[in-house]
């Protein structure tokens, strides 16, 4: 099941608050949280089972064995099976391709990937992790392990929920008139920029990236941009709708955006964007690895070995790799230019280290979007070298498209930081008006899976 | 959040008036938007809740068959069309879907084979008594013309013991325009208010196309005492694409004349490109579908009748009819509000002075049905998206007329939905008319020809239908599929599929 779905929206959704709010009322006196857990478990299963039927049995088993990995101290075995099982799931039709053309003859196994696995098999990862080093206890009951890894609202598309984070609301949580208000507003924004912003974005991009041949060089920016725009609303509006949901039941998630495009530096831009897995390569790959405090070389290494890592965790594809080795690369010439310290600079350097940052980053969608490399190939000549003639596509697209375009570009910028007071009635109304239009937009659109899910 | 609880309560609300509204008013099954059976309830079996298709059906339910549907998804295109800016003039057009550039040159001039005026056959001369120029002001002879009373969301239903299987054809649905998906290179909205037009771009390819023109040599093989004319008909991107996105669509010119080019000289070219090219001016094509206008048909219709040496019924000799605030398939294409906003009059035109009587014989699931008779025109309301369908109902059917045209020459015209609208232009021009679609017909070609003494074959394609494999592979399938057991056995030459 999707969240962007009018079925998810109008039938699973009220269905579980329903239970929820009764097991709520049941509890209410002794202040325990097992009934209510008990329904948020059973929810989160058939939510997967939803769109996964078979592959929930993997789920389950892997969560199974994480937990008898953290009770019984086999934790570094538990982590390597779930490297493995994310390598094989990801990485397994490439490799069978390899190895047919390199000659051997087998008949290849065609692997779907299961929904989520690369949030969930993290979250088990940082779970094992957590209790290995003592920073967290082993939980005593499987079931407590499985509601942490497969909560229904961060179980697919992240955030990658750290157990640590979650640990003791899953015992004991309180909800306030505020959560509930907060978590609404959170669930209907992020569904209004997927359906109102991203989905109307693909349109623009499916134009122009999504043609793969020659475009103008307007064209071909336009489509860059909107891709960038839609990929940060797609996947940071699944992130709201997931702690917004969160929220309503008294979980705090932790953020995963933070104005990704207002980033003063490529650091900066990985402290705002996806957080939940830059915080968790940073703490259970790069600082194990020495991080910067092991000398020059070993700085280079680290980086270019958590960023390579980073992007071949996004799929079986070469380009994920070479995205994330790109990122390596622009961090190192960062370092490099600029140094450690971002305010020692004056504010013109500032201001250019700002832009060629954005720029940079904008750029990286273009290694990201194209899985195949040759087709990205062309739109990166695109990109740079003029085609003659008037881009008539371009002045199409911009207009058909213009206050969508500004829309979302007003909206890269750090708003909430404009709305300190904030007063319950023009917000509902606000907040009610785009939720009408992101159901309306629903119908009749073909489910546009978030981008994320695929990862 | 000063007060959050007022802000539950409005939100709350607002989505227990959106719960009310999906789940209290009755579900939608057809959407006459996109002339399609919506989502029905799945069947619930293990291997499909094992593979996940049983749950994916119910959410699939869920979405397709919301209340209102139609309304509502006009609606969500009318918010669409919020995000920019509308369209201003001729020079602003909208895209939808564009492919690459097509880097070709359109051909200046159709071609003219030395053979197409040799070869012109000499015309016969119709009976005195049926000349198609008697009786113009007489009233529709065709009995029982029945008129629709469907108001534009419902299929018009011919009432009437006769009439039982007159219905609109239910597989009109948007996959039968398959070639508009396959040989488009995406979709153009130009012009503004009532000068609107969508345009599907054209990408087919010589390849193809040459394969059209083998295969009507093919049936003149086939068929050597038979009258072979083959027609491809360009469609609205050869004469309103506007120069600026010429760029984007293939030369249809060039197509038909690679068509023409390949034709063996015993086959008749039928070529209405300049024809009606010169009549660009008038409503020749629909602004709002992909099809042409009748009137364009009647320009084709005159060319035919010319090439094949019949009479010919003036447009004079034809009442007019109109269905007005008509918004064609484009729409449904392009979702461009623009299109939605802009409608225009479907005309058509219906013969007088002449009797024909109609036979049908439907599909059904790709199933054949035992002949009925009927009406050929369905008439539409105003408002009715489904306006082309007026001929015959649709195209999932073979459709015969016996006119009162005595002249001895029997046509089948073999046709996509652009065919639909000329045989009505050709009741005063032949005795009988077979109308057979490129999808829909499972009788065996030769023993057809040979049971109804076929004088004439016209193969009357749309440009884009000419240019996909489909359709030739089906045209070489009729002439083998249900051949007769043995052809010395004449009561073993009944079809399977009769049988």
């Amino acid at each position: 099941m999707i969240f962007a779905d009018l079925f998810f929206v109008f039938v699973f959704l009220p269905c579980f608050f329903a239970f929820y709010l009764i097991a709520g009322l049941l509890e209410k006196k002794s202040g325990t949280t097992i009934l209510k857990n008990g329904i948020l478990l059973l929810f989160s299963l058939i939510f997967y089972a939803w769109g996964e039927p078979v592959y929930i049995l993997l789920l389950i088993f892997g969560v199974l064995l994480t937990w008898a990995a953290g009770r019984f101290k086999f934790g570094v075995a538990g982590i390597i099976y779930h490297i493995l099982v994310m390598v094989f799931f990801k990485y397994g039709n490439l490799i069978q391709s390899s190895l047919l053309s390199a000659g051997l003859s087998f008949t290849p196994i065609d692997l779907h990937l299961p929904i989520g696995i690369s949030f969930y098999s993290f979250q088990c990862i940082s779970y094992l992790a957590d209790v290995r080093s003592g920073r967290s206890e082993a939980r005593k009951n499987p079931l407590g392990v499985l509601l942490y890894i497969s909560m229904f609202p961060q179980l697919i598309a992240g955030p990658i929920v750290r157990y640590n984070t979650v640990a003791g609301e899953l015992s004991s949580r309180k909800v306030s008139s505020d959560d509930i208000a907060e978590g609404l507003r959170r669930f209907a924004f992020g569904l209004a920029k997927k359906v109102l912003l991203a989905d109307q974005l693909a349109l623009i991009v499916s134009d122009t990236m999504g043609k793969g041949g020659d475009v103008g060089i307007a064209t071909a920016w336009l489509g860059l941009i909107a891709f960038s725009m839609q990929i940060y609303f797609d996947f940071s509006g699944y992130s709201d709708m997931a702690i917004g949901m969160g929220r309503m039941m008294g979980f705090h998630f932790n953020e995963n955006f933070d104005d990704p495009y207002m980033c003063s530096s490529v650091p900066d831009f990985w402290r705002r964007w996806h957080m939940s897995l830059g915080q968790f390569f940073r703490d259970y790959v790069y600082i194990p690895m020495g991080g910067n405090r092991k000398g020059a070389f070993r700085f280079i290494f680290n980086v270019l070995i958590v960023w390579t890592l980073t992007g071949a965790w996004h799929g079986g594809s070469l380009n994920y790799i070479l995205w994330g080795f790109y990122f390596a690369l622009l961090l190192l010439m960062d370092r490099l230019i600029f140094g450690r310290k971002d305010k020692e600079h004056n504010i013109a350097v500032r201001f250019i280290r700002r832009i060629l940052s954005l720029f940079a980053v904008i750029f990286g969608w273009c290694i990201f979007y194209f899985e195949d490399l040759k087709t990205g190939l062309v739109y990166v000549r695109s990109l740079f070298m003029p085609a003659g003639g008037e881009d008539v596509v371009f002045m199409s697209l911009l207009k058909q498209n213009l206050f969508l375009l500004i829309a979302a570009l007003i909206l890269c910028l750090p708003l909430k930081k404009l709305f300190k007071k904030r007063y319950a009635v023009p917000e509902a109304v606000f907040t009610a008006v785009i939720f009408v239009l992101s159901v309306i937009m629903l119908i009749g659109e073909s489910n546009h899976p978030f981008l994320y899910t695929r990862f | 959040m000063k007060h959050p609880k007022i802000f539950i309560v409005i939100f709350t609300l607002v989505f227990l008036s959106c719960a009310a509204y999906l789940f209290a008013l009755p579900r939608s099954s057809y959407s006459d938007k996109e002339r399609r059976e919506l989502a029905g309830f799945p069947e619930f079996s293990l291997q499909a809740l094992a593979d996940g298709s049983y749950t994916k059906g119910i959410s699939s339910w869920f979405t397709d068959t919301v209340p209102g549907r139609d309304m509502l998804l006009d609606t969500a295109v009318a918010v669409k069309g919020a995000k920019g800016l509308p369209s201003s003039g001729e020079d602003d057009i909208h895209m939808y879907n564009l492919g690459g550039m097509i880097a070709e040159e359109d051909d200046e001039e159709i071609l003219i084979r030395d053979t197409d005026e040799i070869v012109e056959p000499e015309p016969v001369e119709p009976e005195p008594t049926v000349a198609p120029t008697a009786a113009p002001t007489a009233a529709p002879t065709e009995k029982d013309e029945p008129e629709a009373t469907a108001t534009p969301t419902e299929i018009p239903t011919p009432t009437g013991p006769d009439h039982e299987n007159l219905t609109v054809d239910e597989e009109f649905t948007p996959d039968i325009e398959e070639a508009f998906t396959r040989a488009s290179n995406g979709i153009i909205i130009t012009g503004s208010g009532d000068t609107t037009r969508a345009i599907m771009m054209y990408g087919g390819s010589t390849n193809i196309t040459t394969m059209y023109a083998e295969c009507a040599n093919h049936y003149h093989e086939v068929f050597p005492d038979v009258k072979i004319y083959c027609l491809v008909i360009p469609t609205a991107v050869a004469f309103y694409c506007p120069e600026s996105v010429r760029g984007y669509t293939g030369s249809e010119l060039k197509q038909i004349n690679n068509v023409i080019e390949h034709l063996d000289p015993e086959v008749y070219s039928v070529q209405v490109y300049t024809t009606l090219a010169e009549h660009s001016d008038e409503n020749i094509f629909l602004r709002t579908d992909h099809h042409w206008a009748p009137l364009g048909a009647y320009y084709a219709a005159q060319e035919i009748a010319r090439v094949a040496g019949v009479p010919f019924m003036d447009l004079s000799e034809y009442e007019e009819r109109v269905v007005h605030r008509y918004v064609g398939t484009m729409y449904m294409y392009s979702q461009d509000p623009q299109v939605l906003n802009n409608p225009e009059d479907f005309v058509y035109y219906v013969p007088q002075g002449v009797e024909y009587e109609t036979t049908f014989i439907n599909y059904s699931g790709g199933v054949e049905m035992p002949p009925v008779t009927g009406n050929y025109f369905y008439h539409m309301n105003d408002g009715n998206s489904n306006a082309y369908s007026t001929f015959m109902g649709g195209d999932a059917k073979i459709t015969q007329v016996r006119t009162s045209t005595k002249n001895g020459r029997k046509l089948i015209i073999m046709k996509d939905s652009f065919g639909n609208a000329i045989p009505s232009f050709l009741f005063g021009s032949f005795e009988e008319i077979h109308v057979i679609d490129c999808r829909y017909f499972k009788k065996n070609m030769v023993q057809y020809v040979e049971e109804n003494g076929i004088t004439d074959i016209l193969f009357a394609n749309n440009a884009f239908h000419a240019s996909v494999t489909s359709t030739i592979n089906a045209y070489e399938r009729f002439l083998t599929q249900n051949a007769p057991v043995s052809v010395n056995n004449a009561e073993e030459t009944v079809p399977e599929a009769e049988q």
